[in-house]
């Protein structure tokens, strides 16, 4: 399984990819949305998922959602971000967010979360 | 009847042929279309009457479950409304009688039916039936509109002593429909004070032929109602009434509103004939229709004055062609508002004069007639002529007072730009004066210093003037020695009394205070002045200060002060005028006394500030006496123990404790170059091991401190490029820390305290007055560098000296705002005690060493940039960008683990995203910036 992480917080970043690649995940890296988007855009490499932050210079992780979505909707898209405001949430459940883990992140959580994720992926494509 | 009407029929019957028989007939007619459900029972034929609604029902009486009558009365019990056609038989043909009693629409002999008696019947049923329906509906409909317009009918029959009441009437009399209708019980509702009135009213109605109308009011359960009795009486052949007809409607809320327009109308009328504004109303043409006496008073003319001239309103008119306009304006718009309009009183005989003419405002609208035709218009008048003089008088004293202002900012910038040479001037004698000198050029010396320590009193005085006219002047409140101020005042002036020859004495109150809370400067001051003036004034004799409590309570204490001289005394005449300013007792006391007749208009002004009165008794020749009081706050009760101790204070000279062979690093920043010279000099003077390094301005020192270390600054207000306060501001929000903290004095000739509130606002530690005092700047700076600087006993101790850090001894609480304050005072934690906790990076790296390692390399690498943007968007005022830079700090300082800034790093993002309390921001990044400081040395120095 591939994962797409993108949050400009290096150290989290980090962190992320340490642990998901420890559960046998395979996981890409960026703090650009815009690179992100082009990696999604690319193909080269399949993506199955998509980790994303929300509170990001340049892009929003909200536009980077509406993007991801413009592209494609299968790739499900959780969201990570410090900000738990309803309003924020709703927008990004709106535009089709998979799950959201709050930050700082509990690593446990998002394991938890991504294999959940990552199993409905798995089904629908049966 | 429409022919596409389907009338359905419910055929009740047990029989089958005689069922079958009704069908047969009425299929025959062509009169009507009929849809027929036939049922066997009377069971089947209420379920069926319960599922849907038939136009007729043709009952058999005789059924298997029910029996005669009977039958029928359960069909009515069970659906009121069915249109019943009975079909009998022989025998019981006179049942159909009793049936139409109970309801029935018609009975047939079933053995004598055919299509046409059938067809009529039903027909007739149904007609008859919506004919009832008909009816009911209208009756209810009158009932609803008998309760909407609260309106009851009534009809008395005399001869038969009957009386109908429709329910509404009894509702209207707040009686029960089942009670008796009586005239009596109508009566009883009426109002006793209406009661005769009414019987005799309804009396007459009973004599005359026609109608009548009553209103009055009836009492229902403690309320009042009005109601209207409208009716008619109707009279037999023989002129005797027979009948009396009439509605009894509920007019209360018509009453109610009729009362309140004739209560507005009076209150209208009140308003109208009292107002002090002229009201009036006017045709075009200027005939007046109606006005007030105010109206009569503004334009100056008697009611028969009036009445005889045609046209009247054209008369006030200063100007025809402002009518005309102002007709069109009202006519254009409907209305106006305060219209402006020169009108003039009335003049009869001759024009109208200047005098005469009153400037007003007119607010009107068009005066309509009912069917909306113009017939005029309604105006107000307001007389402003008085406001308009008001507004030219309120122009002059604002101009007036503007001149005041510009000319004690005039006096003020005066004195400043006087004094700033005068410094060095001052400066420069005393560095005269140290050098080798003959003789005759120290005498010329000395008379130089005199002039111009004159010339500075002179013009302080003019900017403590201008300062307490302004209202800048705010009076200390610190605790002094009374004692040691007047003896310190004897020494200033026992020189200058011996040389005259003349005596100092003083009286003090043996109950008189040691100690007094206010402000020693202001009060040596007037002191000064009374007393110079005394010598100034005095030739010979004595001069004596005597001073007394007038007045004790718990809290404060009244002290009078008298100055009293042998001198030449003030003429009776001049004494009132001595306390206002640039006055002395003549022209000629000027020449021969000098001075700028100032002083004591300052002293006047000290005093009253200080909650005092100064007089003056004065015989001329004879000398006079200068009496002042002031209020001053006791200390507290246990002022007497710490007597001592506030002494100690008031004189203890503050030593350094610091090692007087480190050498002191200052930097001057001053643009004018005399003045570097005199500063420089002074301080080399008193420090023996000192080094000055010299900035021209502001932003040269900006760039000085990135470069260099140096203990001390002190920074010039005003200069060219980039001033003191902006370089302040400057040094210590964007440098990092500790360059952030060096103590900062303002070096100004400005001593306004508005001056020195924007020193310390804009982060400066101490405020020295130019022309300087080397004593005063000395003492400043040994104290702070007493604080800053390696100590004489503790430089073992001290972890560093002049590399740049402004460290003590002392360990201090990791306490976010503790060390605020410790760092603002220029001294900061050792260091000992760790500000990062990586509990939660070390989570993060899953315990792993080199991941952790690469953690914090990340937060080293990328930190300071972070620190940098924050600190230059909140220089910039940037919230947008800083609330970004915040969030993302804001998860640095998470991964540092700095416990003390969380809390205010988030302040920061929140704040600065929704744009609140941005004053604080600033501290606030100042604080973060310093932890982060802190935490990024502690992470270099961790070795894993």
């Amino acid at each position: 399984m591939n994962l797409l992480i993108v949050d400009d917080d290096l150290i989290i970043l980090e962190a992320m990819k340490n642990f998901l690649e420890k559960e046998g995940l395979e996981v890409t890296t960026t703090a650009d949305a815009d690179e992100g988007l082009k990696i999604l855009q690319d193909g080269n490499k399949a993506i199955d998922l998509v980790i994303s932050d929300i509170m990001m210079p340049y892009k929003s992780g909200i536009e980077l959602l509406a993007e991801i979505q413009e592209i494609t909707t299968e790739i499900p898209i959780i969201i990570v971000s410090a900000l738990d405001r309803r309003e924020v949430l709703e927008v990004a459940f709106t535009l089709g967010a998979e799950d959201f883990v709050k930050k700082p992140i509990n690593m446990d959580e998002l394991i938890i979360r991504v294999n959940k994720a990552l199993m409905k992926v798995a089904q629908q494509n049966t | 009847m429409n022919n596409s009407e389907v009338i359905k029929i419910l055929l009740v019957e047990d029989e089958w042929a005689h069922a079958k028989l009704v069908e047969v007939f009425l299929a025959g007619t062509t009169q009507l279309e009929v849809d027929i459900t036939h049922v066997l029972s009377l069971k089947e034929c209420l379920e069926t009457l319960n599922k849907g609604s038939y136009d007729v029902v043709l009952l058999d009486l005789n059924l298997g479950d029910s029996k005669g009558i009977n039958t029928l009365e359960n069909l009515f019990e069970n659906s009121p409304n069915a249109s019943v056609v009975l079909l009998t038989g022989n025998d019981d043909e006179r049942v159909g009688i009793t049936a139409i009693q109970k309801g029935a629409q018609d009975f047939l002999n079933k053995n004598h039916l055919d299509t046409a008696t059938l067809t009529k019947a039903v027909l007739y049923a149904h007609q008859r039936k919506k004919l009832q329906t008909d009816l009911a509906y209208s009756n209810q409909k009158l009932k609803e509109a008998q309760q909407l317009a609260k309106l009851g009918n009534y009809q008395i029959d005399i001869d038969n002593r009957e009386i109908f009441w429709s329910d509404q009437l009894y509702k209207l009399l707040g009686l029960s429909t089942t009670s008796k209708a009586s005239y009596r019980s109508y009566l009883r509702t009426i109002i006793h004070t209406d009661r005769s009135r009414v019987i005799q009213q309804i009396k007459t109605a009973l004599k005359n032929i026609g109608e009548f109308n009553i209103e009055h009011k009836i009492k229902i359960k403690d309320k009042t109602y009005y109601v209207r009795n409208a009716g008619k009486t109707y009279f037999d052949k023989i002129s005797k009434s027979t009948k009396m007809v009439g509605t009894l409607q509920d007019i209360t809320e018509y009453k109610e509103a009729e009362n309140k327009i004739e209560e507005n109308r009076k209150r209208y009328e009140v308003i109208f004939n009292d107002s002090e504004e002229a009201i009036y109303v006017s045709t075009f043409d200027g005939k007046l229709k109606d006005r007030n006496a105010a109206f009569l008073k503004l334009v100056g003319c008697t009611e028969e004055e009036l009445i005889s001239l045609e046209n009247a309103v054209n008369h006030f008119y200063v100007n025809n062609e402002d009518r005309e306009t102002f007709k069109r304006t009202i006519k254009e718009s409907g209305a106006v508002k305060n219209y402006p309009i020169q009108l003039k009183k009335y003049a009869p005989h001759g024009k109208a004069t200047q005098d005469d003419i009153i400037d007003c405002e007119i607010s009107a609208n068009l005066w309509k007639g009912p069917d909306g035709q113009i017939l005029g218009y309604q105006g107000l008048i307001r007389d402003i002529t008085d406001q308009r003089r008001m507004e030219a008088l309120q122009h002059a004293a604002e101009v007036a007072e503007k001149a005041a202002k510009i000319k004690n900012e005039f006096l003020a910038n005066m004195s400043h730009e006087i004094r700033t040479p005068m410094n060095v001037v001052v400066g420069m004698i005393e560095l005269l004066e140290n050098t080798q000198l003959a003789e005759k050029q120290k005498d010329y010396l000395s008379s130089m210093k005199i002039s111009s320590e004159n010339l500075l009193v002179i013009i302080n005085a003019i900017l403590d003037f201008s300062k307490i006219e302004q209202g800048k002047l705010f009076l200390e409140k610190a605790p002094f020695d009374l004692h040691k101020l007047f003896e310190d005042l004897f020494q200033t002036f026992i020189y200058k009394a011996k040389q005259k020859n003349i005596s100092l004495f003083k009286q003090l109150d043996a109950n008189l205070p040691n100690i007094v809370i206010g402000d020693v400067t202001r009060l040596n001051q007037i002191l000064v002045n009374l007393v110079s003036n005394a010598l100034k004034y005095t030739n010979e004799g004595e001069i004596n200060l005597k001073v007394k409590v007038l007045e004790e309570s718990d809290k404060t204490v009244n002290i009078q002060f008298a100055v009293e001289d042998s001198g030449i005394g003030i003429p009776k005449e001049k004494q009132p005028e001595i306390f206002e300013s640039f006055t002395q007792a003549s022209d000629d006391t000027t020449r021969l006394y000098g001075g700028t007749g100032l002083g004591l208009a300052i002293a006047k002004r000290l005093v009253d500030l200080m909650e005092g009165e100064i007089s003056v008794k004065s015989e001329f020749g004879k000398g006079s006496t200068f009496i002042f009081n002031a209020i001053f706050t006791k200390e507290v009760a246990n002022a007497q123990k710490n007597d001592s101790s506030i002494k100690e204070k008031i004189n203890t000279e503050i030593i350094p404790n610091f090692d007087t062979n480190t050498e002191i690093q200052i930097l001057l920043v001053e643009d004018h170059e005399m003045n570097q010279v005199v500063v420089s000099d002074l301080l080399k003077r008193e420090f023996e091991n000192i080094k000055i390094d010299l900035a021209e301005n502001g932003k040269i020192a900006v760039d000085k401190v990135k470069e260099n270390f140096y203990h001390l600054i002190l920074m010039d207000i005003n200069m060219p490029v980039m001033g003191g306060l902006e370089a302040t501001r400057a040094i210590r929000q964007l440098l990092p820390s500790p360059k952030n903290n060096i103590p900062i004095f303002a070096l100004t000739a400005h001593a306004f305290s508005t001056e020195v509130q924007n020193c310390k606002n804009a982060g400066m530690n101490e405020f020295v007055s130019k022309p300087i005092k080397i004593k005063d700047l000395k003492s400043k700076i040994i104290k702070t560098l007493n604080q800053v600087m390696p100590k004489k006993t503790e430089l073992s101790q001290s972890v560093v000296s002049s590399n740049g850090e402004y460290l003590n001894g002392n360990t201090t609480k990791t306490n976010g705002r503790k060390i605020m304050n410790d760092m603002q005072n220029g001294t900061m934690q050792n260091g000992h005690e760790s500000v990062i906790d990586l509990e939660s990076l070390r989570q993060l790296s899953g315990n792993d060493d080199s991941t952790l390692k690469t953690y914090i390399s990340l937060l080293l690498k990328n930190t300071p940039d972070e620190l940098k943007k924050l600190e230059e968007d909140t220089q910039n005022k940037d919230w947008e960008e800083l609330s970004k830079i915040a969030h993302k700090l804001k998860g640095t300082v998470g991964y540092m683990g700095i416990k003390q800034i969380e809390e205010t790093i988030r302040t920061v993002e929140n704040n600065s995203a929704r744009k609140l309390q941005l004053e604080e921001i600033p501290l606030q990044v100042e604080e973060v910036v310093k932890y982060c400081n802190l935490g990024l040395k502690e992470l270099e120095k961790i070795k894993i």
